[in-house]
């Protein structure tokens, strides 16, 4: 039975490795290459910038702040800021967490754009290309088919991304070290043992795990659709939330729709620099408290009981449907 | 306890009444062959005998189960093939293996690689690499490998050629028959499975129009090729069928007594697409 849904779960690993592998590798390789350019240009003398920031807004306070360079190497104006004063343990922890969460921001885009086109075929491509029965021709549940194409693409494939974007921190790390090797200010023991990378580690397992939860109405929609149509599975996953939401602002009583749809689609257990606008968590980090305590919400459970609700509608569907 | 039990099927889609009262009996023991045109209803007997879709009425029992309720229990007892040249392309025949001895604990994988091992097929291939006859080959293998009790296969050797064929079939029945087993298959050529089936069951628009085990077709059946002076006294017989032929006219009658058919012509046992043509032609 359960070496039974661990072989359904391996089949659907196999299936799409490719794409979950290979989309945060591009973008982990986006990131190494753009820093080993600025790296190569500054040590060319040709990574020269004009800098004139004004932060007394940002800042919230009364006092003038700005920030002015002009013809500044990138290298001297990171090494300039990095050797500026003596960092605190605390500051520098502070300050390496925001990088760890910021950089693996383009990673959750990116994995949340695969994932939604995993899920919109994991119930139609194989419909469509006709090997549907000879998938039914084991003995495996719908209901267990169904659960495993879920439990692969929102719980088993992040661990690809994961692993890219711890990759890319500790590059990242390595250059931070490279540059303050010979400063005193800041040691490269100080930037290990502040790097946070193993709470980073925690923060993101915990974070996919909590945030396949949160969404669930969404992957659990896309997996219906996938299940339910005959043509075009991205159009209907698109434009019945479309045509709701837009009835809503028609009949102009109540937003509901249109606020859980946006909720649900939200990055809301993920970590991030700075959390999605609308977010209840004010203009901190999303970190794994935050991710935690979602568990604890009445949002989170309304939204895994309709999503379970459209799951079982596509186990409905699995059974019958066999053609496109 | 029967294989398969079905009585009364109906099943509609839409204006076109695929099922239409059609019965089945199958016991362990027997090489079922379903046949019937195009259209006739025999996919949809089949899909409903799987469990992949849902009556609209009749009574139809699976070793006792209900198929579509009960699929994944009846598919612990039975393998299938639906369409034969049509396997996952992306997958790895390794992987491929592996996976399907994951979930189904019948599967026995030695003997799908040591048939395997006997064609041009590598484990390290992926399907897509395949031609279609080798894809066939992999479903084959895979299907004979599962140890079932109960085997369907709809057209299963379609675009083999006729060497392969004939190994099929000779594997199916020297290799893979035996007494607690029972097998259907539904082929448009007749002529190819007629020997190694113990009954036929000759399908018409959604209807069972003829249940018969092939033993009881001599008993049954009588062919008559009689020249024309003697045909108006054949006619005058009721037979089921006559068409021209080279030899003359060709009747074929159901229970008739032969001695008395003897006396107009030369009398002999239909084949099996003899007779298919005959009640099909009845209609």
């Amino acid at each position: 039975m359960m070496s039974g849904f661990i072989g359904l779960c391996r089949r659907e690993w196999l299936e799409h490795r490719g794409v979950f592998l290979w989309a945060p590798a591009s973008v982990a390789a986006v990131i190494v290459l753009a820093v080993a350019l600025v790296l190569i240009l500054a040590q060319l003398d040709m990574a020269r910038v004009d800098l004139d920031l004004d932060l007394s807004e940002a800042s919230g306070s009364d006092v003038e702040i700005r920030f002015e360079v002009e013809d500044t190497s990138i290298l001297d104006l990171v090494d300039g800021w990095l050797v500026s004063h003596e960092w605190s343990d605390d500051e520098l922890s502070g300050h390496l967490a925001l990088l760890r969460r910021g950089v693996a921001e383009p990673f959750h885009y990116v994995y949340f754009i695969v994932l939604v086109f995993v899920l919109l075929g994991a119930l139609y491509d194989d419909r469509k290309e006709r090997t549907v029965l000879f998938w039914k021709s084991l003995p495996v549940t719908d209901a267990e088919t169904v659960l495993s194409k879920l439990v692969t693409a929102v719980w088993v494939a992040p661990v690809a991304t994961i692993a890219m974007i711890l990759a890319v921190q500790v590059f990242l790390l390595a250059v931070i070290s490279g540059l303050v090797a010979t400063r005193e200010t800041l040691s490269i023991w100080s930037i290990w043992t502040n790097s946070g990378l193993i709470m980073g580690l925690v923060e993101l397992l915990v974070g996919y795990l909590i945030q396949g939860l949160w969404a669930l109405p969404v992957y659990g929609w896309l997996l219906f659709i996938s299940a339910a149509v005959n043509h075009r599975p991205f159009l209907w996953a698109l434009f019945v939330p479309a045509a709701l939401v837009a009835l809503e602002a028609l009949v102009g009583l109540t937003s509901t729709a249109r606020s859980f749809i946006h909720d649900h689609l939200a990055f809301r257990a993920l970590p991030r620099a700075r959390p999605s606008e609308g977010d209840a968590l004010g203009h901190s980090a999303v970190e794994l408290g935050d991710s935690i305590a979602l568990l604890v919400t009445v949002e989170l459970w309304v939204g895994v009981i309709i999503g379970a609700a459209f799951l079982a509608g596509g186990v409905f569907f699995r059974r019958t449907k066999n053609e496109v | 306890m029967s294989v398969v039990l079905a009585q009364g099927l109906t099943k509609q889609f839409g204006d076109v009444r695929a099922l239409d009262g059609f019965d089945l009996t199958v016991e362990a023991g027997q090489i079922v062959g379903l046949i019937g045109p195009n259209g006739s209803g025999k996919t949809t007997a089949l899909k409903s005998i799987l469990g992949l879709s849902r009556l609209d009425g009749g009574e139809l029992e699976v070793f006792g189960l209900d198929p579509f309720k009960q699929r994944p229990d009846l598919m612990r007892r039975t393998a299938y093939i639906a369409d034969t040249g049509i396997m996952p392309r992306w997958m790895r025949i390794r992987d491929l293996l592996a996976f399907v001895a994951s979930v189904n604990p019948a599967f026995d994988r030695r003997t799908a690689e040591a048939a395997l091992a006997d064609t041009e097929i590598r484990p390290d291939k992926k399907v897509g690499m395949l031609s279609k006859g080798m894809t066939v080959q992999l479903h084959l293998a895979i299907v004979l490998a599962v140890n079932a009790e109960l085997l369907v296969l709809d057209e299963p050797t379609l675009g083999l050629d006729i060497l392969y064929r004939q190994r099929f079939y000779d594997a199916l029945l020297n290799d893979y028959f035996a007494e607690q087993r029972a097998i259907v298959v539904t082929t448009h050529e007749v002529r190819e499975i007629e020997h190694i089936l113990t009954h036929v069951v000759f399908i018409d628009q959604g209807r069972t129009r003829l249940h018969l085990g092939t033993d009881e077709l001599a008993a049954g059946f009588a062919k008559v090729v009689a020249n024309a002076e003697r045909s108006d006294a054949l006619r005058a017989m009721n037979p089921l069928s006559e068409r021209r032929s080279l030899h003359g006219r060709e009747f074929i009658f159901r229970d008739a007594s032969r001695q008395a058919l003897a006396d107009h012509g030369e009398v002999s046992t239909p084949s099996l697409p003899e007779l298919f043509t005959a009640v099909m032609e009845e209609r």
